[in-house]
């Protein structure tokens, strides 16, 4: 019985720790620009944007293939956009109405 | 967008000064034509115009095409004058877009005004206008302005000039902008093909898109100004490119070729009402930029310039040719109280100052007798506090001196000195994001210019102080 828990707990320990692997990181988009120029995350992370201004943005990925572009629509203001890079690669994010709305990411 | 009608620097005195023919001042190009058009379109346009629904803009057609309110280009919500991300739109080529389908980008805007000068002009203030007091229709503008495709954009302005009564071709500026990564480096580059030197300008130091940015045409203007500050503008046509380099640093190299004279008028253009230029008309710009603060404070530092050979006037019949060089330095500080807002408080200041060396043809020396060589410096600067995106108070210094020349400046007294301010405050409802009227923008403004001296004379330099008041709209088809 000890040996069955003891499994049981470091199987639930281990899906715990697969979960939390996986992060979430917010990046303030604020003033027409983004809080920070570039990131390095793991595959399967994901990326929050906010639109801490008055006008709307529209933020594309670009990325990892050099074709490769998903637009996550327009942003209104106080709307939360979300992304999940899932392939492993370099990847521009950009607004594409503003082109001071920039950062690079790598994702390994 | 903005009256490009400065004042002709050289005229000179032996003959060459003609009165236009009415021919001539009507014009008899295609563009006389859409004119009359435009005379009577702007009532049932702006009718049908407010009945939609779209977000309101300056140039209504780039804001159409961004989804961005008046006040996210313009300080004060409305143009000429560039916030930082007017200046990144302009430098990125006019093709930033909200990804949706929008149809062709034309604007339409409308300037209208009230003049009243201290002392009246006993022969009219214009052809058709009373020496005083004068109601005008000053311009309705037509623009393109927006995207051709991808990475190439223009701004294309036709007018039809109320007080001249004539339809021309304004200011052209078509340009491809692409960005690329050097040496881990962002760098921006572009080329522009334009009309004007300096309306491919992104920063208000330079002349064309200048404070102020309405005048006037029924104001006495003094006779002096370089050849770079309106000089040449929609007589020349040229290419250019340019490059930003980490946000720090923008280089640019233009040339221009005067028109000939067949081809101003079918421009709308007076092919006597200004300079010539007789060859190639090289011009260049260098600027540094700087960003700090989380963007609250922006900070600009440069030079531009240009040299050609001109004909006076544009008049042939004297056969010679005056070279000018024009080199300028220039200015801008602008401070935005919270960037994360577009009607935020903004301060914003600018200065320029033109040296400009004319050197006359041999053989003009014995036929007018005039100086061989004349300089002319002009120097502005400008302040002006937005609230609000609403409330724009503005005031200005200028000044204009040079060589004293009876024989070369039309003045009484051979001087083109002149110096003055001009007080603004504009008022601007719409234009921003929770605007009512989502479809147009309004200007509303008054200015009082005030002169110190004026072409060359202080003794009465005030008779011709002015009030200008304007209404100035803007619309989206």
């Amino acid at each position: 019985m000890p040996i069955r828990l003891a499994i049981a707990l470091a199987i639930l320990m281990g899906l715990l720790v697969a979960v939390s692997a996986a992060t979430t990181i917010t990046v303030i988009q604020r003033g027409l620009a983004l809080n920070m120029a570039s990131i390095s995350l793991a595959t399967g992370d994901r990326l929050n944007f906010t639109n801490d201004d008055d006008v709307i943005h529209n933020i594309h990925i670009f990325g990892p293939g050099s074709e490769d572009v998903t637009d996550l629509g327009l942003q209104k203001p106080g709307k939360l956009l979300s992304y999940k890079f899932d392939k492993a690669g370099a990847y521009r994010v950009r607004c594409n109405i503003h082109p001071s709305v920039k950062m690079s990411v790598a994702v390994k | 967008m903005l009256s490009d009608c400065r004042t002709v620097a050289f005229r000179p005195r032996a003959g060459a000064v003609r009165l236009l023919a009415s021919t001539d001042r009507l014009g008899s190009g295609w563009f006389n034509w859409l004119g009359r058009g435009l005379q009577i379109l702007p009532l049932p346009v702006l009718l049908a115009a407010l009945g939609t629904t779209d977000p309101a803009f300056a140039v209504p057609s780039f804001a159409i095409q961004t989804g961005q309110p008046c006040a996210a280009c313009h300080i004060g919500a409305f143009g000429p004058q560039l916030t930082p991300y007017g200046r990144d739109f302009k430098l990125h080529g006019y093709v930033a877009s909200d990804g949706l389908a929008h149809g062709l980008p034309l604007a339409l805007t409308t300037q209208a005004s009230f003049t009243h000068t201290l002392q009246p002009q006993p022969d009219g203030a214009a052809p058709g206008f009373r020496p005083n007091d004068n109601f005008a229709v000053d311009q309705l503008s037509l623009y393109y302005a927006g995207k051709i495709a991808p990475k190439l954009g223009a701004f294309i302005e036709v007018n039809y000039d109320g007080v001249a009564q004539q339809a021309a071709l304004n200011n052209v500026d078509i340009r491809y902008a692409s960005e690329a990564d050097w040496f881990g480096q962002d760098v921006l580059w572009g080329i522009t093909a334009n009309n004007n030197p300096t309306v491919q300008d992104p920063w208000n130091t330079t002349p064309a898109w200048g404070f102020p940015y309405n005048r006037s045409a029924l104001a006495p203007t003094p006779t002096a100004s370089t050849l770079v500050d309106g000089g040449l503008g929609q007589r020349v046509a040229g290419v250019g490119a340019y490059t930003l380099w980490n946000d720090l640093l923008y280089l640019e190299s233009d040339i221009y070729s005067g028109l000939n004279a067949p081809t101003l008028r079918a421009l709308g253009q007076i092919p006597g009402d200004g300079d010539q230029a007789a060859a190639f008309v090289p011009y260049g710009r260098v600027a540094l930029i700087k960003d700090w603060g989380s963007k609250e404070h922006h900070a600009e530092i440069g030079a531009y310039g240009l040299s050609a050979n001109v004909v006076p006037g544009g008049d042939q019949t004297l056969g010679f040719t005056v070279r000018k060089t024009d080199l300028a330095l220039d200015a801008t500080y602008q401070f935005i109280s919270d960037p994360s807002k577009v009607t935020s408080d903004r301060l914003s200041a600018h200065a320029t100052y033109i040296h400009e060396t004319a050197k006359m043809a041999s053989g003009a020396l014995a036929l007018t007798g005039a100086l061989p060589d004349h300089r002319l410096d002009t120097m502005r600067f400008d302040v002006s506090y937005s609230f609000a995106a609403t409330i724009t108070p503005s005031v200005q210094y200028f000044r204009t001196t040079g060589t004293a020349d009876g024989n070369y400046w039309t003045t009484a007294n051979g001087s083109p000195n002149s110096d003055g301010t001009i007080l603004e405050i504009a008022y601007v409802p719409w234009g921003k994001p929770d605007s009512p009227f989502q479809n147009m923008n309004v200007r509303l403004a008054v200015q009082y210019v005030n002169y110190f001296s004026f072409d060359g004379s202080s003794a009465d330099a005030s008779r011709n102080n002015h009030f200008y008041f304007s209404l100035w709209t803007a619309v989206k088809f």
